[in-house]
C-alpha cells in the first residue's frame, strides 16, 4: 500500500472504474473506500472489528461469505439506518453518518466497496445525444467508444421479459409508443432496460436444475433482488448483477497493481505549491474508522470519485481554492413513483396470469424514453421497500394535488389505514414505474458545508434541492404518460406518490465538467487533482440513469491521466 | 382533560406516543371487497418498537457540541406528535372526543382518535404548528419536521412488511446479532414468498443488445 502512483478516492460507479483502468496499465493504485467491504476474507465479519488493513489479491474474493452477507432480507440489506447497505461506517451498531437536507427527504447512497452501485438496479442507459452534444465540453460521439467499453466489460445486455415488463410492452404499445432498437436515443419509445446484469442462465427454464443450483451457476436467476443486494453466481467476479464489487474491483485486483483499503474514510487533500505547475494534489489524508487513527498516504496523482456529495464536501474540507461552482448545479432527476392495481381478469387476458409478480425478474426491466422530458421505468420492488416508497412518501401528505387537473383521475399523497391495507394485500397485482425528469442545472442547488455542524469527518455537508420551472413541466408530462399507460395495459386504480424533491437517488453535477473540472477531469485550480464521479457529468443526461455515462468519463479519465503525467 | 392516575414514565410515554402514531397509518382493520375484516395492525406487531429504536439509532450527536441533557430523537419526535395534537385541539378541528382509554402513559396525540391523529400529522407537515417551540433538534427546522413526518409513514410501513417481526426473540438485538427466525405475518399478507434463489419466470426477449455497434441510429 505505500508509495502508489495514484490513489483513489471511493469504490463506487466511478472510482472502481477508475482503479481498474490505471492498474491495468501498470500504474500501482491505492483504493481508499469509507465504508466495508463484503465477500473478501479478509473481513469474514466486515460489522466486527477485525484486523486493519486492506486487500491486493484476487483470491481475498470468497463468494460463500458474500453469500451470507448478502441475506436478500430487504430490512437486514436496504434499512437506512441499520442495513448492510446504508451509508455508515462498518460498525452497523454506530449510527449512519448525517447530512444535513434544507428541504424534505433524504440521500440514498451506500458506503462500502462497490459504493452505491450495490443497490442501484443496474440500469445502464447512455446519455440522449441530445443532452450532450453542443451542451458538453465534450461531444457524444467523443463519448461513444468508451460507453463500448463499459458495456462490454460490465458488460451490459437487454432485460428478459417477465410479467411485469410484459405486461408494461402491452402498456406502451397501446398508449401508441413504437419500440426503440437503437442505444442512441433521439425520438421517443419504449425498450427493454440496457441493464448490467448477466443474461439469464441457459437452464433457468430446466426442471432438472434446482433454483438453488442455478443461483449458484453463472447468469440471473431473475430472484427479484438487484435492489436488495443480488449475491447469485458462481464466484465474486460472475455475480449476475455487476455493482462494480463484483465487476472492476475484480479485474481491478487481477492487474496485481491495484489494493483496495476499506474502513478508511479521505477527510484532506494533501496540496503542495510546484513551480512548474502550480497548486498540486500530493497526497490524502485519511481516518480509520474503526480506530479514528488518522493516516496519510502520498501519490503522484489523486483521483475522487466520493460520489456527488463527499467529493465536493472533501474539497470544501481540504481548503482547496474558491470555486462558485464547487458542489453547486446539482440535478436529480426530479424523481416520482405512479403505481396501478390489476384485475385478476384483466391481468390473465394479457399476461395468461393473475399477478404482475412485482419481485420476479429484474427489478426493473423496460423503460420509456422520451428526449427532452426524461424517461420512466417499470419497476418491482420487496414489499417493504413497495409500502414505503409508493404509499408513504409523498410530498403531498394526505392532501391531493394540483397536478391532477388534466389528468385522468388518480389518488395522490400518503395512503394509511384499510386503502394503504388494500394496496398491500393487492401488492402482487400492482405495477409500479419510476419518473425520472430532465431536470436544469441550477447554481443554487448542490452542497455547501454547514456552519455548524460537524461529524468525525469535518464540517458537514448541508444539501439544497429545489427544481426549477422546467422540472416541474417535464415531471409533469412525464406523469400524465406513465398514468396514461397504466390505464392502457387495464390499471382499475392508479396511485402518484408525489415524492419530495430532495429524496436524493441520482445526485450529479455537483463538480461539473466546464467549470471545476476540465474535459479530461483534472480540476482546474489542483494540478494531479482528478474527478471521477457522478459530480463531473455537465448535466443530468437529459433524464436517464446517471452511472453508465460516470463509467464511460472513469475510462476515458484514466486514460488522459496516464498519457499528461505517466507517459513515457 | 381529566386527569389521569398513571404514573408516566418518559419511556412509556414515548412507547404509547409512537404505539398511537403507528396504530393510525396500519389499524387493525382491513376493507375487503366482502367489508371491513379484522387483521393485526401495526401497533399489535410492535412495530413502534422498531421506530423509536431506528429514530434513536440514527440520531446524529454534532462533534463538539454539548450533548448532556440531549433528548433522545424518539422523545422530541413524539412531543413534537404532541405539539401537533394540542395545536388541533387549539384550532377547535378535532372530530371526535379525546380517551385516555387506550394509552394511558401517553399524551394529548396518543388520546385522540385514529382520525384526528392523522389530523395532526398533516398539521405538523403543514407546519402549522408553532416551530419556533419544538425541541431541538426540530425547532425552526421545517426541513426536518416534514422528513420526520415522511419517515414515520415509511418505517411504520416497511417494519411491518419487511422481515423485521420475523426476527421473533433477536428482534431487539443489535443488527449483527438478528436472525430470521419466522415468517413475518406482512409477507402472507401480501402474497410476498420472501427472499428466493430465483424463478422460472422468463418469457423471451424484445431485442438482442447491439454490442460494438457504435454511433448506430444517430446521424
Ligand atoms: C436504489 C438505487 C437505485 C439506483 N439504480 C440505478 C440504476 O439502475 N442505474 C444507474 O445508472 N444508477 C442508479 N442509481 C444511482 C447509482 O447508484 C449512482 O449513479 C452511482 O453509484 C454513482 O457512482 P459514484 O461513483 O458517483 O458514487 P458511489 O457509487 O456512491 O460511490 C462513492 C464511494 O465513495 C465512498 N466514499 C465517499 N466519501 C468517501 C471518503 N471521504 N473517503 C473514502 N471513501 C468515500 C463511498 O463509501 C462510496 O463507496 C441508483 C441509486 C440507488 C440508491
Amino acid at each position: 500500500m505505500n508509495n502508489p502512483n495514484v490513489i483513489v478516492i471511493g469504490s463506487g460507479g466511478g472510482g472502481a472504474v477508475v482503479a481498474k483502468e490505471l492498474g491495468e496499465k501498470g500504474l500501482k493504485v491505492v483504493v481508499l473506500e469509507a465504508g466495508p467491504w463484503y465477500g473478501n476474507s479478509q473481513w469474514p465479519d466486515p460489522g466486527r472489528r477485525g484486523a486493519a488493513g486492506s486487500s491486493s489479491s484476487p483470491k481475498d474474493l470468497d463468494i460463500a461469505l458474500f453469500r451470507n452477507q448478502y441475506t436478500k432480507f430487504e430490512g437486514e440489506m436496504n434499512d437506512l439506518i441499520t442495513g448492510r447497505l446504508r451509508w455508515g461506517p462498518a460498525d452497523r451498531n454506530r449510527p449512519p453518518w448525517f447530512r444535513n437536507l434544507s428541504e424534505r427527504g433524504f440521500v440514498w447512497q451506500v458506503a462500502g466497496v462497490g459504493g452505491t452501485t450495490q443497490v442501484y438496479l443496474a440500469n445502464s442507459p447512455r446519455a440522449f445525444p441530445e443532452a450532450v452534444e453542443h451542451i458538453w465540453p465534450i461531444s457524444y460521439r467523443e463519448l461513444i467508444p468508451y460507453y463500448e467499453k463499459v458495456e462490454a466489460t460490465l458488460p451490459v445486455e437487454f432485460a428478459p421479459t417477465t410479467a411485469k415488463e410484459e405486461l408494461f410492452y402491452y402498456g406502451a404499445k397501446k398508449a401508441g409508443w413504437p419500440l426503440i432498437k437503437t442505444l442512441n436515443v433521439t425520438s421517443p419509445g419504449y425498450r427493454p432496460q440496457p441493464n448490467a446484469i448477466l443474461p439469464p442462465n441457459k437452464s433457468l427454464m430446466n426442471p432438472a436444475y434446482s433454483l438453488e443450483q442455478l443461483a449458484r451457476m453463472e447468469g440471473c436467476t431473475l430472484a427479484g433482488h438487484c435492489i436488495n443486494g443480488c449475491p447469485h453466481g458462481p464466484s465474486m467476479d460472475k455475480v449476475a448483477k455487476r455493482s462494480t464489487n463484483v465487476s472492476y474491483v475484480p479485474l481491478a485486483l487481477q492487474t496485481g497493481n491495484v489494493t483496495i483499503r476499506p474502513n478508511a474514510f479521505a477527510t484532506r487533500i494533501m496540496t503542495d505549491r510546484h513551480a512548474a505547475d502550480g497548486l498540486t494534489a500530493i497526497g490524502v489524508q485519511f481516518r480509520d474508522t474503526w480506530t479514528g487513527e488518522t493516516e496519510e498516504l502520498r501519490a503522484e496523482a489523486v483521483v475522487m470519485a466520493a460520489g456527488c456529495i463527499e467529493s465536493p464536501r472533501l474539497w470544501l474540507n481540504s481548503g482547496l481554492p474558491q470555486n462558485p461552482w464547487v458542489g453547486k448545479g446539482m440535478v436529480n432527476h426530479y424523481m416520482d413513483w405512479v403505481t396501478g392495481l390489476f384485475d385478476e381478469r384483466d391481468l390473465m387476458s394479457v399476461l395468461g396470469s393473475t399477478s404482475t409478480e412485482p419481485f420476479v425478474g429484474h427489478t426493473s426491466g423496460a423503460r420509456l424514453d422520451y428526449p427532452g422530458l426524461g424517461s420512466i421505468l417499470v419497476t418491482g420492488l420487496s414489499p417493504g421497500l413497495t409500502g414505503s416508497m409508493s404509499f408513504g412518501l409523498s410530498q403531498a401528505g394526505y392532501a391531493s394535488h394540483p397536478y391532477s387537473a388534466g389528468i385522468s383521475a388518480f389518488g395522490q399523497g400518503w395512503v394509511v389505514g384499510a386503502e394503504f391495507q388494500e394496496w398491500m394485500f393487492n401488492y402482487r397485482r400492482t405495477l409500479s414505474i419510476a419518473i425520472l425528469t430532465d431536470d436544469d442545472v441550477d447554481s443554487r442547488n448542490g452542497v455547501t458545508l454547514d456552519p455548524m455542524l460537524k461529524d468525525e469527518h469535518g464540517s458537514l455537508p448541508k444539501i439544497r434541492y429545489v427544481p426549477g420551472r422546467k422540472a416541474r413541466r417535464n415531471r409533469k408530462e412525464l406523469i400524465k404518460i406513465a398514468i396514461d399507460l397504466l390505464y392502457k395495459a387495464g390499471a382499475r386504480k392508479v396511485q402518484l406518490s408525489d415524492w419530495p424533491a430532495s429524496l436524493l437517488i441520482h445526485i450529479e453535477s455537483t463538480m461539473r465538467m466546464g467549470v471545476v473540472v476540465d474535459e479530461n477531469g483534472e480540476a482546474f485550480q489542483v494540478s494531479r487533482l482528478y474527478i471521477a464521479d457522478n459530480s463531473v457529468h455537465f448535466n443530468g443526461l437529459g433524464g436517464v440513469n446517471p452511472t453508465l455515462t460516470t463509467q464511460a468519463l472513469a475510462t476515458r479519465t484514466a486514460e488522459k491521466l496516464i498519457d499528461k503525467y505517466f507517459g513515457d | 382533560m381529566r386527569s389521569i392516575s398513571v404514573k408516566r414514565t418518559a419511556s412509556g410515554y414515548v412507547q404509547a406516543t409512537f404505539q398511537a402514531a403507528v396504530d393510525a397509518v396500519i389499524p387493525p382493520v382491513f376493507q375487503g371487497s366482502g367489508g371491513s375484516i379484522q387483521i393485526v395492525g401495526a401497533a399489535q406487531l410492535g412495530v413502534h418498537k422498531y421506530v423509536i429504536r431506528q429514530l434513536d439509532h440514527s440520531q446524529f450527536i454534532p462533534v463538539g457540541m454539548p450533548v448532556e441533557p440531549l433528548m433522545s430523537l424518539s422523545m422530541s419526535t413524539a412531543v413534537m406528535l404532541d405539539a401537533g395534537a394540542e395545536e388541533l385541539v387549539h384550532i377547535g378541528a378535532m372530530t371526535d372526543p379525546v380517551s385516555r382509554m387506550l394509552y394511558p402513559e401517553g399524551g394529548t396525540f396518543s388520546a385522540l382518535s385514529r382520525i384526528n391523529r392523522l389530523k395532526a400529522i398533516a398539521l405538523i407537515n403543514q407546519l402549522a404548528i408553532p416551530i419556533h417551540a419544538l425541541p431541538f433538534p426540530y425547532q425552526n427546522n421545517p426541513g426536518l419536521i416534514q422528513t420526520m413526518m415522511e419517515s414515520l409513514h415509511q418505517l411504520t410501513m416497511f417494519g411491518y412488511y419487511s422481515e423485521w417481526f420475523g426476527y421473533g426473540r433477536t428482534r431487539c438485538l443489535p443488527p449483527e446479532e438478528q436472525r430470521v427466525e419466522c415468517f413475518p405475518p406482512g409477507w402472507r399478507m401480501s402474497g410476498y414468498p420472501g427472499p428466493s434463489f430465483g424463478y422460472r419466470g422468463l418469457r423471451g426477449f424484445l431485442l438482442k443488445y447491439p454490442h460494438q455497434k457504435g454511433a448506430d441510429g444517430y446521424e
